[in-house]
């Protein structure tokens, strides 16, 4: 079946809430013309914002969307979103479950206090990505965030559980405040990655510009859990297959000593691609 | 029915169904990996005194370990879950947790489950660490060498115990060459091992005893120096008799073993020494599942 394509028709003044084209919300409409949308602090219909073809409401296409939508795939629980375009902020904002797949950039808050599921974004994403809200305790609770490109700082912030792998470089503090899950970044990452991190694990590529004085150096180690999760990774599909090349050694880092935190930066020693 | 001369039996060996899990023991070489899984496998070849059953399965290459590096399977059997449970957790945190370098994964999954690192994590002292990889939770545990990976559970499945077969030789040195090589053909097929030192069993027992604090004593019908004090089979020429006890995941695993194991007994032959093969049994009171010789060498 051909998926159910929601193709931007308008150039966006406002922002534009997509919360409601999900995969979970369309198995119930009747009409996805008549779903109710968000366009600033109006209300508007589906059919006046898209043109709309396909089918499948289980996977879902969303074309020409630009940095002004939000909330692609916000609580959705399955199936797929396919974003041909800009995914904007709040992408997967409290998914528990499903895969959306982003084609282009993303915005701020990608991932954000996800619960399960599976991002993939081929573009550069933004900051707070997989970050709990202002007012929450934590940030992403579980699920796979992956931006192939460069993300921007604070990602992973207050994270409890799950991971996030930046292909290419990332901001300024990453892990900041994570509690636990995982956070890869492959590339060169910015100043004082895992301030005030509780427990977790922070694997960076190459050396970060600056790490936390209450970071604390034990030297080089050789890591054997790197193994079985390089393997893992390398069985994700035929673009993960690098990891296979990844070895175990690092320069560990503890801390952050100044929160009591148990948590744990791997510097890669050997991560030639 | 004859095999190269060799005469066997019509009668059948008697297995009962026990409980088993097969655990991935791997290391930075195949040598500790060995080390840790001869340890575990120690002091467990029969479960009327060792608690489980246990021995190696085979040799895993390092692309078919969930780590990458090399390491062999092994397979536990006890009488019952609580009873494998109890074993799993002193066998791999005093052997394996213990091997400089190891690590533990399961080797079957299942809906019933026991604990691994579930229980050896408090060896951490708090500083244990999980990961999620895949669904499946994993322990590191921060020991002196570094760190010991263990996966949080493994699968137990049903499971048999006791197939068996006996070798009537004309001395123990030609038994022990016959089964030496029924033994490395065992080996050859998965899902069954045979759990006793050296996979030969050189005092098999009997249910029961004349002393009431004996579960098990010496099956004195095939003992040699019994033959005519006791009501026994063994001719005249027999003056050894070697028993290879095999445990399986199934019923297809132990009858392939015991096909591999009595053929390749078979091919010495009577000018080697060998002159009979028998099986062990009850009656069939004590087992389900009975595997009688001719039938699995039809």
């Amino acid at each position: 079946m051909k998926p159910l394509i929601f193709t931007l028709k308008k150039k966006l003044q406002r922002r534009l809430d997509l919360s409601a084209l999900t995969p979970d919300r369309l198995a119930a409409a009747q009409e996805p013309a008549e779903i109710e949308l968000e366009y600033g602090a109006s209300p508007v219909r589906a059919g006046e914002m898209f043109s709309i073809s396909g089918e499948d409401a289980g996977h879902i296409e969303l074309r020409r969307t630009t940095a002004l939508v939000t909330r692609i795939g916000a609580h959705m629980t399955q199936g797929q979103i396919s974003v041909k375009a800009h995914g904007g902020s709040y992408l997967g904002y409290r998914m528990r479950g499903g895969t959306i797949r982003v084609n282009g950039d993303c915005g701020d808050w990608l991932g954000c206090d996800m619960d399960w599921g599976r991002i993939d974004v081929e573009g550069d994403a933004g900051d707070y990505i997989g970050a709990g809200t202002r007012t929450g305790m934590y940030g992403m609770r579980d699920g796979l965030i992956t931006v192939w490109g460069n993300a921007g700082n604070r990602i992973g912030e207050k994270m409890r559980r799950g991971m996030i792998m930046i292909g290419a470089d990332a901001g300024d503090f990453s892990g900041a405040c994570m509690v636990a899950g995982t956070i890869l970044i492959l590339g060169k990452s910015g100043k004082l990655p895992g301030y005030g991190m509780k427990r977790g694990t922070i694997i960076l590529g190459r050396r970060p510009d600056r790490i936390g004085a209450t970071l604390a150096n034990c030297g080089v180690l050789k890591m054997e859990y790197l193994r079985l999760f390089f393997k893992q990774l390398s069985r994700m599909g035929s673009r993960y297959r690098f990891f296979r090349n990844f070895g175990p050694e690092v320069r560990m880092y503890t801390g952050d000593t100044a929160n009591n935190g148990k948590g744990e930066i791997m510097v890669l020693l050997n991560a030639a691609r | 029915m004859k095999i190269n001369g060799v005469t066997i039996d019509d009668t059948f060996a008697e297995a009962f169904p026990m409980k088993a899990t097969r655990l991935i023991i791997t290391a930075m070489t195949l040598k500790y990996a060995y080390i840790a899984a001869n340890s575990l496998t120690g002091f467990a070849s029969s479960v009327i005194a060792c608690g489980c059953e246990a021995d190696i399965e085979r040799e895993l290459k390092p692309e078919e370990t969930p780590d990458g590096r090399p390491g062999v399977a092994i397979i536990m059997f006890a009488m019952s879950k609580a009873q494998l449970a109890d074993q799993l957790t002193r066998r791999v945190g005093q052997s394996v947790m213990t091997t400089a370098t190891s690590a533990c994964f399961a080797g079957t999954h299942s809906d019933t489950m026991l604990p691994l690192g579930k229980s050896l994590r408090y060896f951490g002292d708090g500083h244990q660490i999980s990961k999620i990889l895949d669904g499946i939770r994993y322990w590191r545990i921060p020991v002196m060498h570094g760190e010991f990976l263990c996966e949080e559970t493994t699968g137990v499945v049903p499971a048999i115990g006791g197939g068996n077969f006996m070798v009537m030789a004309k001395t123990s040195r030609h038994g022990l060459n016959a089964c030496e090589k029924a033994v490395k053909a065992i080996r050859a097929v998965d899902g069954a091992v045979t759990t006793f030192p050296g996979g030969i069993v050189g005092s098999g027992s009997k249910v029961g005893s004349k002393y009431s604090f004996l579960p098990a004593s010496t099956n004195e019908v095939f003992c040699p120096t019994l033959k005519t004090r006791v009501n026994s089979t063994l001719t005249e020429e027999v003056g050894s008799v070697l028993e290879i006890v095999i445990d399986g995941l199934n019923e297809e695993a132990i009858r392939k073993a015991m096909r591999a194991g009595i053929e390749a007994v078979c091919i010495n032959g009577p000018e080697k020494g060998i002159f009979r093969i028998s099986a062990g049994n009850y009656g069939g009171k004590l087992g389900p599942h009975h595997f009688h010789l001719r039938e699995i060498l039809k």
